[in-house]
């Protein structure tokens, strides 16, 4: 279904639960897997699943008709996942290394993580960038969106991005040379 | 090594038919989340139950001593006519109840300070020696 279609659904009382059922479907996996990369962990990452879908359906209301659905709900997911990356370091007053060891002890550890050396080396480069940097670089080299969407759901400048998407890539090579 | 020359790909997996159950987890959490709530229990209990705590535990507190009489206040609400009738009925002998006291310092204190005991008694000394008598009487009895 066009996310035309669904905003249709969505504004219509009688339809607001089989548009959002399927609005749920269409995006679940691309909002999992944005989160999953982040979080790491797939239990955190369903938990997180869950709230950004009930945020989502809270506040369709909300929804600027003009604006893309599917960057509309990556920016609530994004919000989402920078807001548990903090909470979690402030509720166990971690600094930025403590949270990153945990995270690459789950990288090692968890039975839903199936990779390749290498692969797994380059997950935890990632886990050496600042949050934001490693959301735009998996946005970027992962998911191949595009600056301007990037740009949209950041709140970032496109120029800002390249840079930072720039830095990200080197900051990975140096890790994974040294390493 | 260079970025480039790793194969991109997802190394995260998901349970089986995690993204066919996924659905109806979030419709259950909305549908779980739009009932209305219980203002007594998610605010009211809340805020209130410190202060709720707070009173009883003082009230506890004020309550106690006088919920936890010892023998001597109990003993002390039961009449000197009930007494005698007690002891008139029972068997015990005035050497066993004299064999069973333990005087402790405090006990002591009474002995020096007799006519306070006498009066709590709330008895004459004539009647106090006939009641001794009595019991005398009926132990040569």
């Amino acid at each position: 279904m066009e996310d035309k279609e669904l905003i249709e659904k969505l504004s219509n009382d009688e339809s607001r639960n089989f548009g959002f059922n399927q609005l749920v479907r269409k995006y679940q996996e691309r909002i999992y897997w944005h989160v999953r990369k982040m979080v790491i962990d797939h239990e955190d990452a369903n938990d997180l699943v869950q709230d950004i879908f009930v945020k989502v359906y809270k506040n369709l209301s909300k929804f600027r008709q003009d604006a893309q659905l599917y960057t509309w709900i990556y920016r609530i997911a994004t919000n989402e996942c920078l807001n548990f990356l903090s909470k979690k370091r402030k509720r166990f007053f971690l600094p930025i290394g403590d949270v990153e060891g945990e995270l690459n002890r789950k990288l090692d550890s968890s039975p839903h993580i199936d990779g390749e050396v290498v692969q797994i080396k380059l997950q935890k480069a990632l886990l050496k960038l600042p949050d934001k940097q490693r959301l735009v670089f998996n946005m970027k080299y992962f998911d191949d969106m595009k600056y301007d969407e990037i740009s949209t759901i950041t709140d970032t400048s496109v120029g800002a991005l390249k840079a930072s998407y720039h830095h990200a890539v080197k900051k990975i090579e140096e890790y994974l040379k040294d390493d | 090594m260079k970025l480039e020359d790793i194969k991109k790909q997802n190394i995260h997996k998901v349970p089986d038919k995690y993204f066919d159950e996924l659905p109806l987890k979030i419709q259950s959490k909305i549908a779980e989340e739009s009932k209305p709530k219980n203002w007594v229990v998610t605010y009211g209990l809340r805020y209130a139950l410190p202060a709720v705590l707070l009173i009883v535990i003082t009230v506890y507190v004020i309550i106690k001593p006088s919920t936890t009489a010892s023998p001597e206040q109990l003993l002390a609400q039961v009449s000197t006519e009930e007494l005698i009738s007690y002891l008139e009925a029972s068997d015990i002998t005035t050497e066993e109840i004299v064999e069973s006291l333990e005087l402790s310092a405090i006990d002591f204190e009474f002995y020096e300070n007799e006519t306070e005991l006498v009066d709590e008694l709330d008895m004459s000394e004539d009647e106090l020696d006939a009641l001794i008598n009595d019991f005398e009487t009926e132990d040569i009895l």
